[in-house]
């Protein structure tokens, strides 16, 4: 160690820059050896001339600039004075650790299962806000949507406007549109069929906007000829085995042959649009039957009504959007009948806020909302709060026992800086090994996360260098926050009070100890009784009544899921074999009745421009349409509120009666269901008469309120046949079924769902979403609850001799739990009461996504408040019941 | 480790660590082996024969006290080793040897005298 230099020599010492450059470059094991022997000849010179002294000092350390004494890592001198105390600290950590093996663990478990959970969370957010950035070009590339006259927003747009587009827009690099259908696919020679989801059928400037990897086959022709296909690894797979795919064919819908020209790797999983299949998206026609191909190329090109496509924009390098949205009125009153147009807006979206920021419907994958990334960020950022305060808290609280060596140390000599050091080195080690552990945990549990989500993570991807860096940083913040506190704070003591025991009284440090302990409380209550309002919101969704029978049906669809289905004419064969079908299969001892119709209720409905009586053609009102059969009504016991419902004595049902929902006749100002029979409305051509009113019923999933619907007879738009049954037990039923189908239908796969499952599956996500919430809160009340058991460790462990005399004197354990209890009593209620505002204020904006949300009540909190005082209550019981019945003697004799 | 060979400017700086027992360090070598040997050495070639001894196992070291003329630092004190004094005894015995196998004659430089 160095002593201070003597102030007799400060007028007289050897040029500075040189001694600078020789403690620069010398090697710190022989620097003390080599300066002191050249400081000695300096001072010795300079009793006989300065100058020289100055000279020979200077020539002194240019000849001891040698390889040998410049600077190197490793030397075998190193081992004084910083490594030993550094070895020093670390073994009074690993002292400290092991000999508080409770609090040791609290913090330990506290701290990683905070980390790791954060982990979880960095990593489940940091794939959603990477959706879609893996193009190339994804900062130029942008969708459009477009907003109809009702307020809706869809994702997918008219066909017509993307051709047009880059004559009127110099900025447009390049446009491309992409219709996703499914199809039944089979193989040459092969009967058998599978539907497959999501092939898409693109324009081939599509390969030049996303960043297509071709595995084999050659990209350049890819999308252009007609009849070509594109598959991605799987279809490969499971089609092809380990042949060759390249020129082999596909048959599409029993009709038409397709030659596989390469093999294209899926979109990753975070991409907002996947593909199983890659068709030129001309060739959607030629699935279908020559009158129906004929209605579809005549309606195509001139259709500026019926949302479609994808419409995906390429921009040249330094555009922006707001020009193009600002004058696509322009552009579509050039390009189509005005009239179709009112109310229309349409919208570029950047590509890469398609999954966190559309609020349009028909997205082609689930989308996801910035919400709830912040609340994920929130329960993870709290989460770790509360583990570092647990750390804070009870190292803080722990340092009291160690005073007596702080006091040591610093007799011993030991400056402030050292002794901050000394904690915040341990803090370090201590925030290292939790780190590690925790990285175990995240190991171990991705899958599970994997589960919850949906996603496909993997821990080497995940593993990134932003990750680590990430993990150092809050290492380093950890370090500082947990480990700076209590250093500061202990060594504001004098060294005499820190040896005798410290100053007990310290009533600042307590209340600061409590606010911390009040904020965790604050935040376990505040995620309880957050993720209780969640389940609760989830519950009331699935729980309400929707208005119609979800129970004991299954749906078929009868084609592949496509919009084409719209304009479907359906070849002459098919309406007799669908009548056959049925018959078969209403002959079931279990099948109830069949009934046909454009699609389930929930399955989706089809808006279409409406003229109800009391309206003109400029109010541009769009409809909710269902073609619904005869005996719709009664398969989904959906109740008439006035009029009658479809039936085949009339005879003209089919041509001009329309049915309509109670909210229809609100919003059509037709005053009371009564005056609403025998109105008139024009659908797009086809005019009819309402013959009936039926109640509200949810025809689209809850997130969306219910809007007027129309009920018609038209048959060529039927695309599900529902099978309802008289029972639950139904399995070999839908065998005879699927047998019949195949027998009757050969070039369509057979398909079918439950409805209620059908109608579960579309609150999946938000029941995912409650779970993990309910997961995080759960661990970070746990995490609390481990830092209140050791704040009443640490208390009882104090008050072991107030107890002991407090014993002695006569009180009771009942007297002496009260003791305990009344501070952390006080502490939950403190807590609870921040918890409330806030937590109603954040699950408020929550519900507020929600059409049909649950009222945010007193009795969740009530029970939150009581199920968090049991849980800290058991907490603290253990330990202070043990100390009121400890013998006196014993806790009155420790020293 | 360079090989066993001792130079002659290491030999000189390993015998005057030993003189200087138990004071041995940079200057004050430098200073034994002006007054002994007459030889004016720079202090730095001083210490890389020193710590060139100490790679050679020759020599070890260790920090001494703190003196006030070296501006508060301490000295490196050089003591002789097991290896070095066996090395020192080693070249002595060499030379001795050697010296002794030198033929007489061969060392009577006095006057010889030549009869006629």
């Amino acid at each position: 160690m160095r002593t201070a230099n003597n102030d007799q020599r400060s007028t007289n010492r050897p040029p500075k820059w040189a001694d600078r450059f020789l403690e620069w470059y010398c090697n710190s094991g022989l620097l003390e050896g080599i300066q002191g022997d050249a400081y000695e000849l300096f001072y010795r010179t300079t009793k006989k001339s300065k100058q020289k002294a100055n000279l020979l000092f200077i020539w002194n350390v240019i000849r001891f600039f040698k390889w040998k004494n410049i600077k190197r890592t490793k030397n075998k001198y190193e081992s004084n004075t910083s490594t030993a105390m550094l070895k020093n600290f670390f073994k009074t950590a690993l002292r400290n650790i092991i000999k508080n093996k409770a609090y040791s663990f609290i913090n330990y478990v506290g701290l990683t299962c905070g980390l790791a959970l954060a982990l979880l969370i960095l990593a489940y957010v940091r794939n959603e806000i990477s959706y879609d950035q893996f193009h190339e070009k994804a900062s130029r590339l942008y969708r459009f949507g477009y907003t109809v006259s009702n307020g809706m927003k869809i994702a997918a747009t008219p066909p017509p406007i993307a051709p047009a587009l880059k004559d009127y827009y110099p900025e447009v690099e390049d446009v491309a549109r992409v219709y996703l259908r499914n199809v039944s696919i089979s193989i040459a020679g092969s009967t058998d069929a599978f539907e497959e989801t999501n092939v898409a059928f693109a324009d081939s400037a599509i390969t030049n906007m996303f960043s297509f990897q071709f595995l084999k086959g050659n990209p350049r022709r890819a999308l252009h000829d007609k009849f070509t296909v594109l598959i991605n690894e799987d279809m490969a797979t499971k089609y092809f085995g380990d042949k060759n795919p390249i020129g082999e064919s596909l048959i599409f819908s029993g009709r038409q042959s397709f030659k596989v020209i390469g093999v294209v790797k899926d979109f990753p999983e975070n991409s907002h649009l996947r593909f199983n299949m890659l068709v030129p998206y001309d060739d959607m026609f030629d699935l279908e039957d020559e009158k129906t191909e004929q209605v579809l190329r005549a309606n195509f090109a001139m259709n500026f009504v019926i949302s479609h496509s994808y419409t995906y924009v390429l921009l040249k390098e330094g555009s922006a959007p707001e020009h193009i949205n600002a004058t696509m009125g322009d552009f579509l009153k050039k390009n189509a009948n005005p009239n179709v147009l009112v109310g229309q807006v349409f919208a570029l979206t950047p590509l890469v806020d398609l999954h966190l920021k559309s609020d349009h419907q028909g997205e082609p994958t689930a989308t996801n909302s910035m919400t709830n990334i912040y609340i994920f960020i929130g329960v993870g950022i709290l989460t770790l709060l509360v583990a570092a305060i647990n750390y804070i808290n009870l190292s803080t609280a722990q340092s009291f026992s160690r005073m007596k060596e702080i006091g040591l140390r610093k007799i011993l000599g030991s400056g402030k800086s050292q002794l901050i050091t000394q904690f915040l080195a341990e803090s370090f080690i201590f925030c290292v090994i939790a780190f590690i552990a925790s990285y175990l945990i995240f190991y171990l549990t991705l899958p599970q996360l994997n589960v919850l989500t949906g996603k496909e993570l993997m821990f080497a991807d995940v593993l990134d260098f932003e990750l680590i860096a990430l993990s150092i940083g809050i290492l380093l913040v950890l370090t500082f926050l947990a480990g700076g506190y209590p250093a500061y704070f202990i060594t504001r003591f004098e060294s005499v009070s820190a040896l005798k025991g410290g100053d007990q009284k310290g009533g600042r440090r307590q209340v600061l100890r409590k606010a911390l302990v009040v904020f965790q409380l604050a935040i376990a209550c505040m995620l309880f009784s957050g993720s209780l309002l969640i389940v609760k919101q989830l519950k009331f969704l699935v729980n309400r009544p929707l208005g119609y029978q979800k129970e004991h049906i299954i749906n078929i669809p009868l084609q592949s899921q496509n919009l084409n289905g719209y304009f479907q004419q359906g070849d002459s064969t098919f309406k007799s074999r669908l009548h056959s079908f049925r018959d078969i299969i209403e002959q079931q001892a279990d099948v109830r009745q069949t009934v046909l119709s454009s699609g389930s209720p929930s399955a989706g409905v089809v808006f279409r421009g409406t003229i109800p009586e009391g309206f003109t053609k400029e109010d541009n009102i769009f409809t909710a349409n269902l073609a619904a059969d005869y005996d719709f009504l009664e398969a989904f016991d959906i109740k008439l509120v006035a009029g009658r419902g479809f039936s085949e004595e009339y005879g003209t049902d089919t041509k001009e009666a329309f049915i309509v929902n109670e909210t229809a006749v609100k919003e059509f100002k037709w005053e009371t269901p009564e005056k609403a029979l025998g109105k008139e409305i024009n659908r797009e051509g086809k005019k009819g008469k309402v013959i009936g009113v039926i109640k509200d019923f949810n025809f689209l999933s809850l997130t969306t309120a219910i809007s007027p619907l129309l009920l018609s007879i038209d048959q060529n738009q039927f695309n599900t046949i529902s099978v309802k049954f008289e029972n639950a037990n139904v399995e070999s039923t839908i065998e005879t079924v699927e047998r019949e189908w195949n027998k009757i239908f050969p070039e369509k796969a057979f398909e079918f769902t439950f409805l209620d499952e059908q109608i579960n599956q579309q609150y999946a996500s938000y029941k995912n979403f409650g779970l993990i919430i309910q997961t995080f809160a759960g661990i970070a009340i746990l995490i609390a609850c481990l830092g209140v058991y050791g704040l009443v460790l640490f208390t009882v462990q104090r008050k072991v001799k107030e107890i002991g005399v407090r014993k002695v004197l006569g009180a009771t354990v009942p007297g002496i739990l009260k003791l305990v209890y009344k501070d952390f009593a006080l502490l939950i209620v403190l807590g609870f009461i921040i918890a409330v505002p806030v937590s109603y204020y954040f699950i408020n904006q929550w519900l507020d996504n929600f059409v049909y949300r649950t009222s945010i009540d007193f009795f969740t909190y009530a029970i939150s408040l009581v199920i968090v005082l049991v849980i800290v209550s058991l907490t603290i019981s253990y330990q202070s019941i043990r100390a009121a019945q400890a013998n006196p003697v014993n806790s009155l004799r420790t020293e | 480790m360079k090989g066993n060979y001792l130079g002659e400017l290491e030999e000189l700086v390993l015998l005057h660590v030993g003189i200087l027992y138990p004071e041995a360090y940079g200057v004050a070598v430098m200073d034994e082996i002006e007054k002994q040997a007459g030889r004016s050495l720079n202090i730095s070639a001083v210490h890389s024969v020193l710590t060139r001894l100490e790679d050679k196992g020759y020599l070890k070291s260790k920090m001494g006290d703190p003196t006030e003329e070296r501006g508060g630092r301490r000295k490196r004190i050089f003591l002789l080793t097991a290896a070095g004094k066996r090395a020192l005894e080693e070249a002595n015995e060499l030379r001795n040897q050697l010296y002794s196998q030198i033929p007489k004659m061969a060392l009577q430089f006095s006057p010889v005298v030549v009869r006629c």
